[in-house]
């Protein structure tokens, strides 16, 4: 290696937000690997304190334009479960459809046009209107269609309507249900052209030992709901998550970053998949097979795959669920729980599309909130996202500058970081 | 290539906010095909890998609210012949403002603190706080359809107001039943364009693109936060 260099990014392109890689090598060691966020802070934990429960959960979705429906889940959970409210299996069931189609758009915005003009040569998935128009069209369609599955049931994708506290504030519309399930016909076809393009995409190779933490249910593959664990590990509730996750401030990164027990650990489609792979739908077990996605987690370019992968399961689950929902008699009037506030603490935890998602509130008697957390999976990621450039600076120690500023870049980029998100 | 020396070079970009409009933007899919006939993105972060400092339309997301944001968009509005405020964080400034109710000294201790101090933020301001913005596009977040509305109008060279009427308007055009009976409604007093977005499907307006001109907003001022700027913030 050279035994100097000084490797900076400013702004890295095709990521959500605002980050920039820092690489430093002194005397033939990497001497400081950093990813800096600076995306400048909204401040959300201060300033939902003193707002109304029903204003904090159409706030909170705001966090993030891309993952908005998890954070509203998330929000909604949290402020059910400080109140003692339960919702029925139909409304769960419709929480489900809508995070299925939050988490296919943002995998498939992420693979296709995030990750792939890495993989592609060119600078963005824009560039494809010329020649390589039949790929942009694909690409757009099953954005398109993915869109529509969390837009039919919460009104809007970006930032959701009616899934508020307790419920859907419309009840719910067979005849949309219908719409969606001919539409989502229509575009069987290309499911299964967009894992062979996933196929063709060479990924560097990586390999390294992570710790990985996410959400596991027995009965279904965690998203909406589950018990944490780490590898390995037994599950645990995901209100004691202060007992295992810490939070320290890393100026100048106005993200903060995430220990498990003192420990670097990933969140994400690789960690899901590690630890609930059984759980796959067989089509996305065979999309798997098919892209060497296995039960590990040991490189982070493979991030890309694992979430094709998911865009498999989560489009066969969408299925399910419009089947269920289609088939079962669905009660003409709202099913919305009566909410009625009461002093406590909640916590609610999700698998946004880029991993484990915890929203913590306190209310207030009258359902005011006094004090609020959120642990952002990408903000989780970021210790171990540092360790990578360490050691992908080491592995690419013959390469050029130019080469390596790219791979770190490209590496960095297959984490899909949320940035804006991470730093709420 | 000639045909592309004249198309408008456009740029992205974004301060603080959730990225959700230049989403809305991108969603547009093949209905954004026929725009990139007249105009050739120069430079995008979130999308794309070009990165041109020559351009003619900057479309500028979210709030200012850093020093340092300050001076990125000034440089920005230099460069640009014309400048577009991007959703309403950009143009009223939207959900962050509802931390200019807090010394920003407080807001930092909250989320980082004893190294709050490291950090720098200011209260958050509209882009227009800071430089003069041409054009500006409401909502939270924008709609693709009124974003090519206003790409229409710079490429014509034509102005572009947002709705002056209240959301109310809509909501009756389109039929509803008024929301107001459940739930404080900010529909009379805020301004429309959404299709009445929020009250078409059961949930009582948030104001999200803000005030309509001479609104009277005594009777909400318990529930609602204001900014002093004129048409600016209300929020539920």
């Amino acid at each position: 290696m050279a035994r100097e260099r000084s490797i900076q990014v400013n702004r890295l392109t095709r990521v959500e937000g605002h980050g920039n890689i820092r690489l430093k090598v002194a005397g033939g060691e990497v001497a400081e690997a950093a990813f800096d966020i600076v995306e400048p802070p909204r401040f959300f934990e201060a300033f939902l304190r003193g707002r109304p429960y029903e204003e904090v959960v159409r706030v909170v979705s705001r966090v993030c334009g891309i993952c908005a429906v998890s954070h509203r889940c998330a929000g909604i959970k949290a402020t059910e479960a400080a109140f003692g409210v339960e919702v029925t299996p139909l409304i769960e069931d419709l929480r489900k459809l809508a995070m299925a189609g939050e988490m296919m758009s943002s995998h498939l915005l992420h693979v296709l046009f995030l990750a792939a003009p890495d993989y592609l040569g060119v600078d963005s998935v824009l560039d494809l209107a010329g020649k390589r128009r039949a790929l942009l069209a694909l690409a757009l369609r099953l954005k398109k269609a993915a869109y529509d599955v969390s837009e039919t049931v919460c009104g809007r994708h970006t930032h959701p309507i009616t899934m508020e506290t307790g419920g859907f504030t419309q009840p719910l519309d067979q005849t949309r249900l219908h719409g969606l399930k001919k539409r989502m016909e229509l575009r069987e076809g290309d499911l299964a052209a967009f894992v062979d393009l996933v196929g063709g995409m060479a990924f560097p190779s990586m390999d390294r030992e992570v710790a990985t933490v996410c959400l596991t249910h027995p009965h279904e593959y965690a998203a909406y709901q589950g018990r944490m664990a780490k590898d390995g590990e037994e599950p645990v509730d995901p209100s004691d998550y202060a007992d295992y996750i810490a939070e320290t401030v890393k100026p100048p990164s106005t993200a903060k970053h995430s220990q498990w027990q003192g420990e670097n650990y990933v969140v994400g489609a690789l960690s899901r998949i590690r630890r609930n792979f059984g759980q796959l739908e067989p089509e996305a077990r065979e999309a798997a097979d098919q892209l060497g996605v296995r039960a590990s987690a040991s490189n982070p370019f493979m991030n890309v795959a694992a979430q094709a992968v998911e865009v498999v399961h989560f489009w066969r689950q969408s299925w399910n669920i419009l089947q269920r929902l289609l088939n079962s008699d669905l009660p003409a009037r709202d099913q919305s729980v009566e909410v009625s506030p009461r002093a406590g603490r909640g916590v609610g935890a999700v698998e946004a599309p880029r991993g484990l998602l915890i929203h913590e509130y306190e209310y207030d008697e009258d359902g005011v909130c006094r004090a609020v957390n959120l642990i952002i999976p990408t903000a989780q990621n970021l210790a171990s996202m540092e360790e990578d450039l360490k050691l992908l600076a080491r592995n690419l120690e013959a390469s050029t500058d130019r080469e390596l500023a790219r791979k770190l870049s490209m590496m960095i980029r297959a984490y899909d970081p949320c940035i804006s998100c991470s730093a709420h | 290539m000639m045909q592309d020396k004249e198309k408008a070079r456009v740029a992205f970009f974004d301060f603080a906010c959730c990225e959700g409009c230049q989403l809305e933007v991108a969603r547009l899919g093949e209905d954004l095909l026929p725009l990139l006939r007249h105009v050739d993105i120069v430079s995008w972060r979130e999308l794309s890998s070009r990165r041109e400092e020559d351009y003619d339309v900057a479309f500028c997301e979210g709030s200012i609210t850093t020093r340092e944001d300050m001076d990125r968009v000034r440089e920005i509005r230099d460069r640009a012949k014309i400048l577009v405020a991007l959703g309403s964080c950009a143009c009223i400034p939207c959900h962050n403002s509802l931390k200019n109710q807090w010394p920003m000294a407080e807001v930092l201790d909250t989320v980082y603190g004893r190294e709050g101090w490291r950090f720098d933020t200011i209260p958050a301001q509209p882009v227009a706080g800071v430089v003069c913005v041409d054009y500006e596009i409401r909502g939270c977040p924008v709609t693709g359809r009124e974003f090519l509305k206003v790409c229409k109008a710079i490429l014509t060279d034509q102005p572009y107001a947002p709705p002056e009427e209240p959301v109310c308007v809509e909501c009756r055009l389109s039929d509803n039943l008024c929301v107001e009976k459940f739930d404080l409604c900010l529909g009379p007093v805020t301004r429309a364009g959404c299709g009445a977005a929020c009250p078409r499907l059961g949930t009582a307006c948030n104001g999200c693109r803000g005030a309509v001109p001479g609104a009277k907003l005594a009777p909400y001022k318990r529930k609602v936060w204001f900014m002093p700027r004129e048409g600016a913030l209300l929020l539920l």
